[in-house]
Formats: structure tokens, C-alpha cells, sequence
């Protein structure tokens, strides 16, 4: 008993999934899996081949590149790069603090380098400690030029550096003269791309909720927005002394050291003061008739950054605070901007940047009229999500000179992914998008359903004839050995849902190369840009792929059952050109499909002329492929063709 | 100070590079040279097939490893282990940029393979074999133009030796997109070897 069971294992009925054996030949597998598979694979021919295969797709693809870059040869040599890196350290100056001195020197004498007994280096390293800390505790003179001009400069190193992302968040506080209790409190959220240099800032209150938001550009403009209101576009920033004269504004203030130099007019004549771990740097108006009656920038004298800003205003006889509790974060730019919109996770700091795109007016010196490119480029990005099949999303080139895309899906997850395979062209005026997940449809449905008197459609009855059916249990009956009566109803029906799965899958892909064909031979089709043409061409290869390789499954699966005892095959004219090859592969896969789903009685009500048992029926069959496989090797070849013309060898 | 650990290195690379620390400015110096040298060689590979321009990928190649250099002196360490993975991550937003900003886009548009592909020599004895040979690699090619951006970085760096996490990390999106990308890329490949 113990061994029928352990047995069990080996029986065939469990197979890994095709992702599950690219990830355990990739050695990606939790362990768990990693030993079923490895058993399994023992044991299963079929699913050892399967593994081999893709083992023996890696190893000509790594042959291809080897050979390729081979071509390419080595790189300069280090001596090249050593002279421009010379150059660099020699003008570079790092910046550290003293703790970083201190443990680099006691690193450097605990081991790596030099070999100094234990002792001898804890007490040298004590020695510089005591030094340190005096030197650090000293009073040091400084100025408030010198000490702006200092967190200026980094400040502006670090928001120009391409590589960084950096988040600030701040508290917000206004009161009236002389009270102690703040009027109100709010939180800064800002965020700033070192790369492309835009700064988003939005305000909040206490309860998180947005009040406002600014987009500003590195030129200065910016996009401002309060919420039930409509979006303003202000060409230059104001200034912060303009900002003085409205302090409802005032959250828009930077709070850096090149603010406060721009609200002091004259940096000279700010005071410094040391207060423990800050340097405070105050002034007070430049003029009687000065709003600003007082501010105070606060400086963190551990890495010079503005920590705070303190503003008494005459005007509105109110104060306002700005103080940053915890350190900028800062993050690596390390993903390219339109990667990071397929992925929801990471969205996160690509969305911060971008203002609603409905609040947004268009962007200048784009085109609201949609070009066959566009058409083009949109359904290329479709088809890399699969969207093009089955009609799920539909783009056209509508009288109003613009592009509608338009389709319902399955659900909300679909819908994202497909809005973010449609990233490069949604920003595009031309370019209409409508895509609604089922249950958005429904709900839309329902509101409008009362006004609609609709007729329910009608179900004819099935499709009785089932003979196809008792074909395949004869077939499989006269096998030897003959399975057992239970075992023979399931696999007919197996077989059954897969020829029909087959014949379906060919017609769905059919039906998008005949998309592809009407789109490319319209009005305009003949004005495609080559790289739009390479796209079509592609498309167009991928899918006739997909119907011969569904036509040939098809075949295989009905050539012992319902072709045998017919004549050999005659040989059908080769097409002229593609279109007509697409046309002539549209006709024949809906024609085989027709004729099986009627065989199997798989859709209510469709009745075929044609039998599956028929010599017609075979030759469809294999025109199909013929015509898809024909169809792939020229748009295949005309796209390597293309490629080789645009790039002509050196 | 300075940390000296190996990296973990991918196939064919077993030697170790060690970094980094900031001080002094000599020994930051000495550490990218040693991680240029190196890592030097799949960088410039990687980036001329990401390219397709091996001036340009020359170009960028040094311009990451400055650029390590300015990090590791103003912001510490790169932990040894990650450097590999850091160089890439760089290398590859500095090529995305500069594919952007020189408009013909690459494999990025969807239409251009790899142009230093186009020329393979002639290796094996006889005529019929190279021409088989061609065939069978012109086909990769083929195959390889109906692949996404997403999907050829992906097969890329995984050739270049990186786990899907690593992968995950360079081009900054999850590990499971990146093994769907790496199973798309694998099953459009087979369509044609295997047809």
C-alpha cells in the first residue's frame, strides 16, 4: 500500500506549468517546488523535452550574442579612463564629517593596512577623539554670507543631481502676533526629480487632505492647483518677496537658504547666532514700509541643511513657521521614467510628479490630429498586452481627426495594465481613450438600461448532432488497450475543448491580422513611416505565427480521427501579396471554425455547410497553414529587409 | 576607511572586486579602477546592445564608472556586493537617456534590433554550413525584433549572469514582472527555433 502510494507521484497526471519550468531551470523556485519539479522531471519524458527545449533556446541565444559581440570587440583601454578619472579626483573635493575622519582613520589602523597592535590603536584612536570633540565643541566664527553661500551650494548640488530623487517633508504652522497656539497647522509634501527638475508640492491639513498642489518646472513655471477650481498656468514663479504680499500663499515658499537670501535683499545684514546643534540667521525688515517684519532661517550645523524658516509678517499680523523634523530623503534615480509607469509599486515616485492628466491644458506644439503612425504605435502597444485579441480593444482613426480607444475588460487590474502599456501616447491630445473594467460597464449599463427597451437575444436550440463527438469515443474506443468507459467520456471531452480551443484561438488571431491589414491598406495606409511599417510588419508576423501554429495543433488533432481514407492533398496556388493572403486566411479560419464549433455543438445555433469529414473541409485545413505560414516569412523577411536598409553596414 | 569584500560574481567573472569608502580620495581612486577593469567589459557589451552605437557605449561606460567614483566620495560606500548591480542600474538610465534624447530610438520603438548583429562572419568550414549557420542565426535576429524593450533588457541582463531580483532592481520593477518577461522573451524565442 505504502508503495502504490508513494507511486503516485510518477503517475503522469501532474505536470509542471510551462512558468514553473522556466523558473526552475532559471534556478528561481522556492525549495519546495524545486525538488517536485526535479523529481518530476526524472520521470516525464514529455516534460524533460519540454525543459530541453527551452535549455536549447537559451543556448542559441547566447551563441547568437557571443557571436555578435564578438563583433564588437574590447573596450578602450583603463588607460583612458584612468587619465579622465585622474582629472576628476583631482578637482573633486568630498565632503565628510568629522565622525567619518575619525572612523576611517581607526579602521584604517585596526587591520586593513597597517598591522598596530590592538592597544596601541584604541589608545590613539581615543587620543583623536578627545581632540575631535574639543574641536568640534569650539566655538567657530563663521559669517551668514559664508554660511548661506555654503548650503546654497549644496543645495543646489543636490538638486541638480541627475540621479536623485528627493522628498521633503514639512510641517507648517501660522499664528496670530502673540499667541503661543497655532491658527492652523499643515503638512509640505515635496518631492523633486534631480533629472528632469520638477518640483511637486502639495499642502495638506491635518486630516490629509489635499488643499493645494504646485507642479514647478526647473524654468520656473509652474502649475497651480486648489482643488474645485480649474488649474493655473503661472509662467514664472513668483519670487518670495511677491509671495509676502499673500501669505494664503505662503506654503510655496522654498525653504532653502537661497529663499531667505532673496527675502533679505542683503545677506550681509543677517545675524548668526549658535543654538546648540542650529545656526539661526535673522533679519529684520529692509525698510519701514517692509510686510516681512522678521524672519529667521535655521540651519543645521551637522551637514548645513535649512531646517526651518520663521516669518513675522506685518500686514496680516500673522507668523508663519516652516520646520523639517527629519532628514530630505533621498533616493536613487535608478529607474527610467516610462519603466516605472508599467509597474504599480513603483508608481509611486513617478506619480508624485505628474499632475492629474485632466487638470493638465494640452501640451504646446502637439497635435491634436491623430496619423496612421499613431494608429499604429497605439495598436503596437496593445498587442505587447495582448489587448488586440479577440476585439477586446478597438483603435480607430475616427471622422473627427482623432484616435478612440475604446474597449471593456475584465477587471480594474486589466484595465491598468492596459492604460500603462498606453503610456507613451496618452499624453496625446489626438488620442481618446475609453476603457472600462465589466463592472464600470455594468453600472453605466444599469443607469441607462431604463431608458433602452432592449430585446433579449435569442437562443436557438443546440446543435444536437454530436456525431463528432461519438467519432472521437470510436476512435479512442478502438485503441489498444481501450481506456475504461469513465476515462473515455473525459478524454472525449478533453479532446473535444481542445480542437475547438484550437480552431478559436486561430479565428482570434486571424480576425487581428485582418485589423492590422485594414488599418495598414486605408486612405492613409500608404503615408506609414518606416519605423510604423516595421511595427505593422511585426504584428503581422507574431499573429500569422500564432494561427499556423493553432491550424497545425488542429490538424494533428483531427488527421487521425476524421482524414483518414481520404485522397492525398492537391496544392493550392501561392498568393499574390499579403493583403490578399490575409484575406484569403480570415475567410478559411472562420470557415473551419464555423464548421467546428457545428460538428461539436459547442455554440448554440451555428450550423455549417460544410463537414468536418470532408476532403473540403481537410483542404481548408491546410491552406490555412499554408497561407500563415506564407504570410509570416514576408512580413518576417520585409522587416529584416527594412532593418538591414535603414542600417547599412560600415 | 574602506570595505573590502568580494562580489559575488556571475558566470565567466571570478575575479573580486573591492570597494569602497571615501577616504582618502587615492584609494576611492584605485577601487573604481580595479571595479573598471573589471566590470568594464560586460558593461560596454550590454550598453552597445542597448545602443546599438559601440562609440557611444564606450562613452557611457566611463561615464558610469565616474560617476561611481563621485558617489562613493561624497556619499560612502557602495556595498561590494551590489556594486555589479549599481554599475548596471546607471548605465542602463544613462543609455535610456540618451536614447531619448538622440529621437531615433533603438529597439525602443519597436521596430530595430540590434544593428552589430547584422555583421557575423562566416565561421564554419564548408559553404553549406555557413549558410545554415547564418540562417539559423538570422532567425534569433528575427525573432528577437518581435520582442518588447522590457522583454530584451530582460533577456539581456539575465544572459549577463543577474538573478530576476537583481534584474528587478536595475530596470526598477518587480521580480515577478521580471520573470514574466524573461518567460515571454524565452517562449518567443522558441517559436522559432523549435517551428
Amino acid at each position: 500500500m505504502r508503495n502504490l502510494l508513494k507511486t503516485a507521484d510518477r503517475q503522469p497526471e501532474w505536470h509542471p506549468r510551462e512558468d514553473d519550468l522556466l523558473l526552475y531551470l532559471d534556478g528561481e523556485l522556492p525549495p519546495h517546488l524545486l525538488g517536485r519539479i526535479g523529481k518530476h522531471l526524472k520521470v516525464c519524458w514529455a516534460c524533460r523535452v519540454k525543459a530541453e527545449k527551452v535549455e536549447s533556446t537559451i543556448a542559441a541565444f547566447m551563441d547568437y550574442r557571443s557571436r555578435a559581440f564578438a563583433q564588437l570587440g574590447e573596450p578602450a583601454p583603463v588607460d583612458t579612463f584612468r587619465l579622465r578619472l585622474h582629472t576628476l579626483a583631482r578637482q573633486h573635493r568630498p565632503r565628510h564629517s568629522l565622525w567619518q575622519i575619525a572612523m576611517g582613520f581607526w579602521w584604517r589602523m585596526c587591520g586593513f593596512r597597517v598591522r598596530i597592535p590592538a592597544l596601541f590603536a584604541t589608545g590613539t584612536v581615543t587620543a583623536a577623539l578627545i581632540l575631535l570633540a574639543w574641536w568640534n565643541l569650539s566655538p567657530v566664527p563663521v559669517s551668514a554670507p559664508e554660511l548661506l553661500t555654503e548650503v546654497s551650494v549644496a543645495e543646489t548640488a543636490s538638486a541638480n543631481d541627475a540621479s536623485l530623487v528627493l522628498h521633503r517633508s514639512l510641517s507648517w504652522e501660522t499664528r496670530r502676533s502673540g499667541e503661543a497656539r497655532p491658527i492652523e497647522r499643515r503638512r509640505i509634501e515635496i518631492w523633486h526629480a534631480g533629472r528632469s527638475g520638477v518640483t511637486a508640492r502639495r499642502l495638506f491639513d491635518e486630516s490629509g487632505h489635499l488643499l493645494a498642489a504646485e507642479w514647478r518646472q526647473r524654468d520656473g513655471s509652474a502649475l497651480l492647483y486648489i482643488p474645485h477650481t480649474h488649474p493655473r498656468l503661472v509662467r514664472n514663479t513668483e519670487p518670495p518677496l511677491m509671495l509676502l504680499n499673500h501669505p494664503q500663499d505662503l506654503w510655496r515658499l522654498d525653504l532653502s537658504a537661497a529663499s531667505f537670501v532673496q527675502l533679505a535683499g542683503d545677506a550681509t545684514r543677517a545675524k548668526v547666532s549658535r543654538q546648540g546643534a542650529e545656526y539661526r540667521l535673522s533679519i529684520g525688515p529692509n525698510h519701514p514700509a517692509d510686510p516681512l517684519l522678521k524672519a529667521v532661517l535655521i540651519i543645521r550645523r551637522k551637514g548645513l541643511r535649512a531646517t526651518g524658516i520663521n516669518l513675522r509678517l506685518a500686514g496680516a499680523a500673522v507668523s508663519a513657521s516652516a520646520s523639517e523634523p527629519s532628514k530630505p530623503a533621498i533616493y536613487d534615480y535608478s529607474i527610467a521614467e516610462d519603466t516605472y509607469e508599467q509597474e504599480s509599486p513603483e508608481n509611486t515616485r513617478a506619480q508624485v510628479f505628474e499632475p492629474d492628466a485632466e487638470l493638465l491644458p494640452p501640451a504646446e506644439g502637439q497635435a491634436s490630429v491623430a496619423t496612421p503612425d499613431l494608429q499604429m504605435e497605439t495598436t503596437w502597444l496593445l498587442d505587447h498586452v495582448g489587448a488586440t485579441l479577440g476585439g477586446e480593444i478597438t483603435v480607430t482613426l475616427a471622422n473627427d481627426q482623432r484616435l478612440h480607444v475604446q474597449g471593456i475588460v475584465q477587471n480594474d487590474a486589466r484595465k491598468q495594465e492596459i492604460l500603462a502599456a498606453l503610456a507613451p501616447v496618452r499624453a496625446n491630445p489626438a488620442v481618446q481613450i475609453e476603457i472600462l473594467s465589466y463592472s464600470q460597464a455594468l453600472r453605466r449599463a444599469v443607469t441607462t438600461a431604463r431608458n433602452v427597451s432592449g430585446k433579449a437575444p435569442e437562443v436557438s436550440g443546440g446543435n444536437s448532432n454530436l456525431s463528432a463527438q461519438a467519432d472521437i469515443s470510436e476512435f479512442l474506443a478502438s485503441q489498444l488497450p481501450p481506456p475504461p468507459e469513465s476515462e473515455l467520456r473525459e478524454r472525449v471531452t478533453r479532446l473535444s475543448a481542445e480542437i475547438s480551443a484550437s480552431s478559436s484561438n486561430a479565428a482570434r488571431h486571424a480576425w487581428v491580422l485582418k485589423h492590422l491589414a485594414e488599418m495598414a491598406s486605408s486612405s492613409n495606409g500608404e503615408n506609414l513611416s518606416a519605423a510604423a511599417r516595421r511595427q505593422y510588419l511585426s504584428m503581422v508576423a507574431i499573429h500569422a505565427r500564432e494561427v499556423e501554429q493553432s491550424t497545425r495543433r488542429l490538424k494533428l488533432e483531427l488527421e487521425p480521427i476524421f482524414f483518414s481514407g481520404l485522397p492525398p492533398p492537391g496544392v493550392s496556388p501561392p498568393p499574390a501579396e499579403l493583403s490578399t493572403a490575409i484575406d484569403r486566411v480570415l475567410d478559411a479560419t472562420l470557415r473551419n471554425d464555423k464548421a467546428i464549433q457545428s460538428a461539436f455543438g459547442i455554440s448554440m445555433g451555428v450550423e455549417s455547410p460544410v463537414s468536418i469529414r470532408t476532403e473540403e473541409f481537410r483542404e481548408s485545413v491546410l491552406e490555412t497553414e499554408e497561407l500563415a505560414c506564407w504570410i509570416e516569412k514576408q512580413a518576417g523577411d520585409e522587416c529584416v529587409e527594412q532593418v538591414q536598409n535603414k542600417k547599412p553596414s560600415p | 576607511m574602506q570595505f573590502m569584500t568580494e562580489v559575488a560574481h556571475q558566470a565567466g567573472t571570478s575575479r573580486s572586486v573591492t570597494l569602497l569608502m571615501s577616504r582618502p580620495s587615492m584609494d576611492v581612486e584605485q577601487e573604481v579602477i580595479r571595479a573598471y577593469e573589471s566590470l568594464r567589459s560586460p558593461m560596454y557589451l550590454y550598453l552597445a546592445a542597448l545602443l546599438g552605437d559601440a562609440s557611444e557605449a564606450e562613452d557611457i561606460c566611463q561615464e558610469v564608472f565616474l560617476r561611481l567614483f563621485t558617489h562613493c566620495s561624497d556619499r560612502g560606500l557602495v556595498a561590494a556586493d551590489r556594486v555589479r548591480s549599481w554599475v548596471f542600474r546607471v548605465g542602463h538610465n544613462l543609455a535610456i537617456d540618451r536614447i531619448r534624447t538622440r529621437k531615433s530610438a533603438g529597439f525602443f520603438d519597436g521596430g530595430d534590433p540590434l544593428p552589430v548583429l547584422l555583421q557575423l562572419p562566416d565561421l564554419s568550414p564548408t559553404p553549406d554550413q555557413a549558410m545554415l549557420e547564418r540562417e539559423r542565426l538570422e532567425a534569433i535576429q528575427r525573432r528577437l525584433t518581435y520582442l518588447s524593450c522590457q522583454e530584451q533588457h530582460c533577456l539581456y541582463l539575465r544572459a549577463e549572469g543577474f538573478r530576476y531580483r537583481e534584474i528587478a532592481e536595475i530596470l526598477g520593477i518587480t521580480s515577478s514582472s521580471v520573470a514574466e518577461f524573461v518567460r515571454r522573451a524565452i517562449r518567443k524565442l522558441m517559436r522559432d527555433s523549435h517551428a
